[in-house]
């Protein structure tokens, strides 16, 4: 190496940054060459400086970084992958209502039949026969008795007046025994009153105009 | 590494990935050991960037408080170190790009009386002070781009692959700018001993 050498070769030779070839080309050339090793004792001078520079401490653990840390768990649930905040609240979101959901579809199974008023004694009029109830529409037999047609109920011919609590859907379990063991009587409307070894029941369906 | 295994080595001897697994896996701790291990470097780094100790330590806190908020989404294709870093470096480039058109403000004496160390003697104390505002002088008429690879490479003691990561530059360019910086910050000092 007969020319100077380099400003970045000199500063990769203190970096010991140079392949071993030109590291041994230099090392040559700055054995005789006096404004080289001048260079370099500056730049060894400069690089001295900055890396004697004090370090100082730092501050303290930034709360709020801490505090996004310990948060970012705090909703991890034990054995489960990580959880981000947002997924997690989403996934909550969903869960409580499927939970409602399932509440209210078990609540509309189970509901009592609310739309139908039970039929109580003093709101018919007495037993005694069937032009008492009001005007005859049409008679029929089923179930081996006969039947008049009042207004929109079939009422069983002879009957008089049905108690409180009497009343039967066809959907129940009673309801559906009844039909089992008359299914005639489906034959004839959506309210049946009718004499059972239990008293007088209206017998009734929830969805009017549909089989029963 | 396994995560049995991983759980019976001390927090301080855990790699650096083994801390982002285990961040990952809902252990705060990791995030502490995080901080123990390169606030130091980032402090330093942002001191000598913005030259005000305040200002040092609110860019900490924000450099740690977006580490914590994307530590887990860390894929190692850098060293937690150059990621710190690379963050720190915009955020000191975004701040005092809002505060000022220079990049660098003067490390002043009062910054080291204030950052002094109790456990040195006057004297000592004196000394290294006076020496540190030179260089800190020096160092703060440097092009920005030749500050901050010589603070990089000569105080934080990077490789040069390790400052290219950072910069996001050619290995080449950061030795270039290594001993352009290096050359002027001896012109500096030889005029303002």
């Amino acid at each position: 190496m007969s020319r100077h050498a380099t400003l970045e070769r000199l500063s990769a030779y203190l970096d010991d940054a140079l392949d071993p070839r030109l590291r041994r080309q230099l090392a040559s050339h700055l054995a005789i060459c006096r404004d080289c090793c001048d260079r370099l004792a500056g730049l060894r001078r400069a690089v001295i400086a900055v890396g004697g520079l004090e370090r100082f401490p730092p501050p303290p653990p930034p709360q709020r970084a801490m505090a996004v840390a310990r948060d970012r768990f705090g909703l991890r649930l034990p054995g489960l992958p990580h959880l981000s905040p947002v997924f997690f609240s989403f996934a909550l979101v969903m869960a409580l209502t499927a939970v409602n959901l399932f509440a209210h579809g078990i609540e509309v199974s189970t509901r009592p039949w609310t739309e139908y008023v039970l039929v109580t004694a003093p709101e018919l009029p007495e037993a005694r026969g069937p032009e008492a109830w009001g005007q005859v529409s049409a008679s029929r037999e089923a179930a081996g008795r006969v039947f008049d047609l009042v207004g929109d109920v079939w009422r069983e011919r002879g009957v008089g007046e049905v108690p409180a609590d009497s009343l039967v859907e066809a959907d129940s379990a009673a309801g559906r025994a009844l039909l089992a063991t008359h299914p005639d009587l489906a034959g004839l409307g959506d309210r049946v009153l009718l004499r059972t070894p239990g008293g007088v029941v209206e017998l009734r369906r929830a969805d009017r105009g549909q089989a029963w | 590494m396994d995560a049995a295994v991983l759980a019976r080595v001390p927090v301080a001897e855990r790699t650096d990935l083994d801390l982002v697994q285990q961040y990952r896996r809902g252990d705060p701790r990791a995030f502490e050991e995080v901080y123990r291990r390169f606030s130091a470097m980032v402090y330093n780094l942002a001191l000598r960037m913005c030259g005000d100790a305040d200002e040092a330590a609110d860019l900490t806190q924000e450099v740690f408080l977006r580490a914590s908020r994307h530590l887990a989404s860390f894929r190692g294709a850098s060293s937690l170190k150059t990621w710190l870093c690379r963050v720190a470096l915009n955020h000191c480039r975004s701040r005092l790009g809002r505060r000022s058109r220079r990049w660098f403000l003067p490390f002043v004496a009062s910054q080291h009386d204030a950052l002094a160390d109790p456990r040195r003697g006057p004297l000592e104390e004196a000394l290294a002070g006076e020496a540190g505002r030179s260089v800190d002088r020096a160092l703060t008429a440097l092009k920005a781009v030749y500050r901050e690879a010589v603070i990089l490479r000569d105080l934080e003691g990077m490789s040069y692959e390790e400052i290219a990561q950072v910069l996001r530059v050619r290995v080449g360019t950061v030795r270039s700018r290594i001993a352009r910086g290096r050359d002027q910050l001896r012109g500096l000092l030889e005029e303002r001993p």
